[in-house]
């Protein structure tokens, strides 16, 4: 353990991931995935606990294959996910108690909000009546009561996100489970379905999060689970994850119009490691990014350079597992 | 840690009771009628039982007394009634029905289905009552009506046990239909994600069978063999085993090879279904 963040080796025999709080709800071991000879998730373990736990990972770590074992939708080839102790795969009893929000949009378009949640309700075994007077709640949490009885082909993606949401809210499960929930979403929808993660977790369920996007998860969570290449490669507390990721040099590239007299200029402080030019500009290492952010439009400004752009390819999710994964 | 030493929470959701397939049938019916293609379709296949039943009207009308039945109890209206109405299911399959699994399969829907509590088998069952209530609306209503119809004019009549029995049977023979188009229909669709293969794969299954049929009729006479290899042959085949028209059944052929053959192609159409959710890793 590294100060809130536990590394992993590329193989993790015998190690069980364990994160979020209270008692253990999710237990998954030694879970393994192929698809035909290409391998979806390897030789996983964790213990999930209560609260909000972020899965995060680039495109094709696993992501999505981990959360169907997780919610009984694939059987795993080896290993066993277990929730409140009881084998998932197959098993209605533990489907009662788990929400999925698949990340497709997965609907009968000509059916209302408020029928198509109704309609799924109906399917843990409540009356009509039941079913619908959950379903009402479940829309009302979701914001979305007013919409509720507009067809769903007429909804927007941000509507379309939070009607799957409320399917998987109605029948109050224990464990919820989001697939890139925030994909395609407006600010507003996206700040919507953030809080209503954030009070899911606050009520003490537990609610496993897949995203590739490290902001998106940031703003929910601090607990995470990095998945690369079917493997967790990292657990632990995301704020020392983006310690991590200011700790080792960052590469900032500088679009301007005199590009080798302003990497010039900045050679001259320490914290600068290399320069590299490119076409238009070049790249600069720095072990100090937030001095070097602000530094070079203010050397910009004193020289009369041009400025064109100023971006760094290491503030997102890839530069974690650049750093994580050798 | 095993994981039989961890201190887990204790479930106290609601527990499941019963089975889910009439909730999955009854709300993808009721999806499919809100279609105004549903409507219309199933108002012009109602046309032709409503025809019939306006000649039954005006036959018991200009019928002198004494003359009712005199033609026999209608076998031959009835087998024709009956080939007319499996030609409406199909042309109402092919509205509707087609896309029973494939839809599923394209928009992902699957996944919603089996997070629930469900088992596959009430996936499957639940689908296939969905295509039984659309073919219980289009055919099998219209056909009750009219048995009830002609048993209201038969029911001073010496024939009324034979005309009840008839229909009954026509009822009977029309039910076993329903099942084996509707999976049929309920098989085609598992195995694509493209609606319009399950249209195309269904009228391939109605017609060149017919085609055949017909180059054979013109090739040498038509042998009962023929018959088995479409599904309107098939259910005419089971008509005569069953409404006892021992003349248009060989005697070399024994009764039960109609009912043998449907019973594998329902069996069929089940088992492409749950091969195809046994292979969900490639769909979802």
């Amino acid at each position: 353990m590294k100060s809130g963040v536990d590394i992993k080796p590329a193989t993790s025999e015998d190690e069980v991931t364990r994160i979020g709080d209270g008692d253990v709800v999710l237990s998954a071991r030694n879970l393994s995935y192929w698809y035909g000879d290409v391998i979806g998730i390897n030789d996983i373990s964790l213990d999930i606990g209560e609260g909000v736990v972020g899965l995060l990972g680039p495109n094709g770590a696993g992501k999505s294959t981990l959360l169907k074992c997780m919610t009984g939708q694939l059987r795993p080839a080896t290993g066993s996910v277990t929730i409140g102790g009881m084998a998932v795969f197959n098993n209605p009893a533990v489907y009662a108690r788990i929400g999925f929000v698949p990340e497709q949009d997965a609907f009968y378009e000509e059916m209302s909000g408020r029928q198509f949640v109704t309609e799924l309700t109906r399917l843990h075994g409540y009356t009509a009546d039941d079913a619908a007077e959950l379903a009402e709640e479940a829309i009302e949490e979701v914001n979305l009561a007013d919409d509720a009885h507009r067809p769903i082909a007429e909804y927007s993606k941000g509507m379309r996100q939070r009607i799957k949401v409320a399917q998987a809210l109605a029948h109050n499960p224990s464990a919820l489970f989001f697939d890139e929930p925030l994909s395609g979403t407006d600010p507003v929808g996206r700040r919507r379905t953030i809080d209503l993660i954030r009070t899911l977790g606050d009520q003490g369920r537990t609610v496993l999060v897949s995203s590739h996007v490290l902001h998106e998860v940031e703003a929910m969570t601090s607990n995470v689970i990095l998945i690369n290449r079917g493997q967790v490669v990292a657990d632990g507390n995301l704020f020392r994850i983006r310690e991590m990721i200011d700790e080792h040099p960052h590469r900032i590239y500088v679009d301007c119009d005199r590009p080798r007299h302003f990497a010039a200029l900045l050679a001259e402080y320490d914290d600068v490691t290399t320069l590299e030019f490119v076409d238009r500009g070049f790249f600069v290492s720095t072990r100090d990014p937030e001095t070097c952010y602000s530094r070079i439009p203010r050397i910009a400004l004193d020289e009369q350079i041009t400025l064109r752009a100023m971006t760094s390819e290491d503030n997102d999710l890839s530069a974690v597992f650049r750093y994580l994964v050798p | 840690m095993a994981i039989r030493d961890q201190s887990y929470q204790r479930y106290d959701g609601p527990v499941r009771t019963g089975r889910s397939w009439p909730v999955i049938g009854w709300s993808e019916f009721r999806a499919y009628w809100r279609f105004w293609r549903t409507k219309l379709t199933i108002f012009a296949v109602w046309l032709l039982p409503l025809m019939y039943a306006l000649l039954v009207l005006v036959e018991a009308a200009l019928m002198e007394p004494g003359q009712l039945g005199a033609d026999g109890p209608g076998h031959s209206h009835l087998n024709l009634f009956v080939s007319t109405q499996l030609f409406a299911l199909a042309l109402v399959y092919i509205a509707r029905g087609c896309g029973i699994v494939s839809d599923d399969l394209r928009h992902g829907t699957l996944q919603l289905y089996f997070s629930k509590p469900i088992d596959r088998i009430d996936y499957m069952a639940g689908k296939f009552y969905t295509l039984v209530l659309l073919g219980v609306v289009s055919v099998f209503a219209p056909a009750v009506l009219l048995a009830g119809l002609r048993t209201a004019f038969f029911v001073q009549s010496d024939m009324l046990a034979e005309i009840v029995v008839l229909h009954l049977q026509t009822l009977v023979l029309l039910a076993i239909a329903i099942a084996l188009l509707a999976a049929v229909v309920l098989g085609l669709s598992s195995l694509t994600r493209r609606t319009g293969w399950a249209v195309l794969g269904w009228i391939a299954i109605l017609i060149v069978p017919l085609i055949v049929h017909a180059v054979g009729a013109v090739a040498a006479d038509i042998s009962p063999w023929d018959r088995l290899l479409s599904l309107h042959g098939l259910v005419g085949l089971a008509g005569d085993a069953l409404m006892g028209g021992a003349d248009a059944m060989p005697e070399w052929m024994p009764r039960i090879v109609p009912f043998a053959a449907i019973g594998a192609l329902i069996g069929a159409g089940f088992a492409a279904l749950n091969w195809r959710l046994s292979h969900l890793e490639k769909i979802t």
